[in-house]
């Protein structure tokens, strides 16, 4: 078995507080780094509805893993290693607002990206659908083959978030707090 | 799906099509598997530019065996919506009663979906009956919850029960330490 991963991180975060204000600004990177050769069900796998059918030699699911390139056994194949790789991103600012002595907003928001996985050298396949209008259609008519990234990436992941601190009556005995936010 | 296979194989692009074309003469259902553990393992699947399914050439695998399992290429991030209310207040000395409400919603949940399930057909040779299945598009989730909590220290002993499915009390007791 070959497999290594190398995970790398960055991560930061700058406060500032100035008069009423308290702003926060931070950032984070994530890199992911996988070299394997990818070598599950190499020997095969099967599942048995029970132990009848196992002594009858009838499983209802066999399984095996192939090099699809050349239909060998991807044990045999010297084309098992795959370096898949996958980076996040994400900022974010905050603000924590005084704006009385007896109000306290908190606003902010963040962005994320999930990378998606990819192979450096093309060798992931799955599911390619097509033409239709529904996904029904467009499953009947799809293709196994090739894929670059198994979906697209999604850059508007955008998380906003608001909430206040309220004591109406002023006296530290009551307080309202209320909040929204996407996570 | 089961339907539109046996009567529009040519709809169906490789390997969908060699399914399509191989499963009438064994029946939807209850085609067997046609080859034992020791053929998959000795199998030497021709080689397909567009990765076609390792078939043994001198027999067909049933329809309702078939299973592919892929990630939906349409995949997007899932999110939650989150919002609350709370109102807290000292009614005595050591004593505080608190009264909230924290409500989410959750946003394109990844889920498993059965796209070879024909929920519509009647059809005695459909391996599954028209129970309700996954159904594609965003899947929302909610949850309310509306808590009362009185407390006076540190540690609480909270009281949670659900009424109703969704909704649900939180009461808090607190020894004053």
């Amino acid at each position: 078995l070959n497999f290594t991963d190398n995970v790398f991180n960055f991560r930061d975060t700058l406060i500032r507080s100035s008069g009423r204000h308290g702003l926060k600004f931070g950032l984070e990177y994530n890199e992911d780094l996988e070299t394997g050769d990818f070598g599950a069900v190499t020997r095969g796998f099967y599942e048995f509805f029970s132990l009848a059918d196992f002594v009858a030699d009838s499983p209802y699911l066999q399984e095996l893993q192939i090099d699809p390139s050349t239909g060998q056994n991807i044990l045999s194949s010297p084309n098992r290693l795959r370096h898949f790789r996958r980076r996040d991103f994400a900022w974010f600012i905050q603000d924590d607002w005084k704006v009385r002595k007896n109000l306290t907003i908190n606003a902010g928001l963040r962005h994320e990206y999930f990378g998606v996985l990819t192979e450096t050298n093309g060798k992931q396949a799955g599911v390619i659908l097509g033409p239709g209008t529904t996904f029904r259609d467009q499953f009947v008519n799809a293709r196994f083959g090739p894929l670059k990234q198994m979906y697209e990436p999604y850059w508007k992941n955008f998380a906003p978030s608001i909430g206040l601190a309220w004591d109406p009556t002023g006296s530290g005995m009551f307080s309202v707090r209320t909040g929204f936010a996407i996570n | 799906l089961h339907n539109d296979l046996l009567t529009e194989p040519a709809r169906f692009s490789p390997p969908f099509a060699a399914f399509a074309v191989a499963a009438p003469a064994f029946g939807i259902c209850n085609a067997p598997i046609p080859y034992s553990v020791a053929d998959v393992i000795a199998v030497q699947p021709t080689p397909d530019p567009d990765f076609a399914a390792p078939l043994n050439s001198a027999g067909a695998l049933s329809l309702c065996r078939f299973s592919p399992d892929f990630i939906d290429p349409r995949l997007k991030s899932p999110y939650v919506e989150e919002w609350n209310l709370t109102l807290q207040s000292e009614v005595a000395r050591d004593w505080v009663l608190e009264v909230g409400y924290v409500g989410n919603e959750g946003h394109r949940i990844s889920f498993g979906q059965d796209p070879n399930h024909n929920p519509a057909s009647p059809d005695p040779q459909q391996c599954e009956s028209s129970e309700s299945k996954p159904f594609v598009g965003v899947l929302p989730q909610y949850k309310h919850e509306f808590l009362v909590q009185r407390r006076n220290g540190s540690d609480q002993a909270p009281f949670h029960s659900r009424i109703l499915g969704a909704l649900s009390t939180l009461i808090g007791e607190t020894a004053l330490r």
